[in-house]
């Protein structure tokens, strides 16, 4: 207590006390309370018992695996900000055709059949297969229509 | 229990405190493996100056009982949040009084009708006895329509000897705002007595 603290007034302790608001608990009421705080915290000390392992080690080692993460995060960010530029392949020009086989990309563009496009991946002669492919249609469009004509 | 060790359980930790909060960073390691026995021995040990505190906040036994229940819990719910080596007791009491000091402001109306009829003295004359039920139930009414946190500092300062600063931690304000809910409350809690001459005795 310092100087400036008042003194208890002695006429509002007697009337608190009349006023029962000092009422103590019998030792029986508290070895009631307890039983039911203990009761009521038994399932949460249960889930605590079977998950004590990896809760206990991720507890233990949080200080250690904030401070790795925050470190190895840094190291990133200054890897990143720091790394020398790399330079593209000289002669390398962007938006040229990388196949050294046009005749397949026009194969697939012309939706040649599975047959067709497998033939000129094993014989890579495209200009065959392409010109084949257009003399079927011619065929089959020929046929169909002299059927309609006849008809 | 006699009343005295009851105020006496609220009072700050004697001088072997350093071997209470061993005691209690043993028993909070097995809590946290989810120990039931160890548990129990914590309520068992804190379970009085709770129940006390809580009353204090409450003014209602039932209703104490239930805030010192709740608040266990929850300090069970938050062990991981409690540093070991420091008091068990003054982090516990904080939940208890931040808690209670909500609910009791929910409350504090339901409890006006708590008013004690057997108040009196058979050495008084009946006219006396009326006057000094009449008194006394003015001051309970007093009391408890006192706001929760002046209700809380005077009781723990007039009953249990707590100092301004004990209880400035206790309900974290300055001991300036304590100092000033005390004077408001004894203000208050001095005009319901005014009249009434026997309370002295």
């Amino acid at each position: 207590m310092t100087f400036r603290d008042p003194r208890p007034d002695p006429r509002i302790s007697r009337a608190l006390r009349r006023v029962g608001a000092d009422d103590a608990p019998s030792a029986r009421e508290l070895a009631v309370l307890r039983r039911r705080i203990v009761e009521q915290a038994e399932p949460f000390l249960r889930r605590r018992r079977n998950q004590g392992v990896w809760w206990e080690y991720t507890v233990a080692w949080r200080r250690t695996l904030v401070s790795v993460a925050l470190t190895a995060a840094a190291l990133a960010m200054f890897g990143i900000l720091h790394a020398p530029a790399r330079r593209l392949p000289g002669g390398l020009v962007v938006g040229a055709r990388s196949s050294s086989d046009p005749e397949l990309l026009d194969a697939v563009a012309n939706r040649v059949s599975s047959g067709d496009l497998l033939e000129l991946i094993v014989s890579s002669n495209g200009g065959d297969v392409n010109a084949r492919a257009a003399k079927r249609r011619d065929d089959t469009s020929g046929a169909i229509t002299s059927k309609g004509s006849a008809q | 229990m006699p009343k005295a060790s009851a105020r006496r359980e609220l009072l700050p930790s004697s001088p072997s405190q350093q071997t209470a909060i061993d005691d209690d960073a043993a028993i909070i390691a097995k809590i946290r493996e989810g120990d039931r026995t160890a548990f129990g021995a914590l309520v068992e040990r804190y379970l009085a100056r709770a129940l006390a505190l809580g009353q204090r906040l409450m003014h209602h036994r039932e209703d104490a009982e239930d805030l010192v229940q709740d608040a266990f819990f929850s300090a069970l719910e938050h062990i991981e949040d409690f540093q070991p080596g420091r008091p068990f007791w003054p982090w516990l009491s904080r939940i208890i009084v931040n808690r209670g000091l909500d609910l009791g402001a929910a409350r504090s109306i339901r409890r006006t009708e708590l008013l004690s009829d057997e108040i009196g003295d058979d050495r008084d004359s009946p006219a006396d006895r009326v006057e000094r039920r009449e008194v006394l139930e003015r001051f309970e009414r007093a009391l408890v329509l006192l706001p929760p946190k002046g209700r809380l500092v005077v009781q723990l300062f007039e009953l249990d000897g707590y100092s301004v600063s004990e209880i400035a931690e206790l309900v974290e304000a300055s001991p300036a705002t304590v100092r000033w809910h005390l004077h408001v409350a004894r203000r208050q809690l001095r005009h319901a007595l005014s009249p009434l001459r026997g309370v002295e005795r």
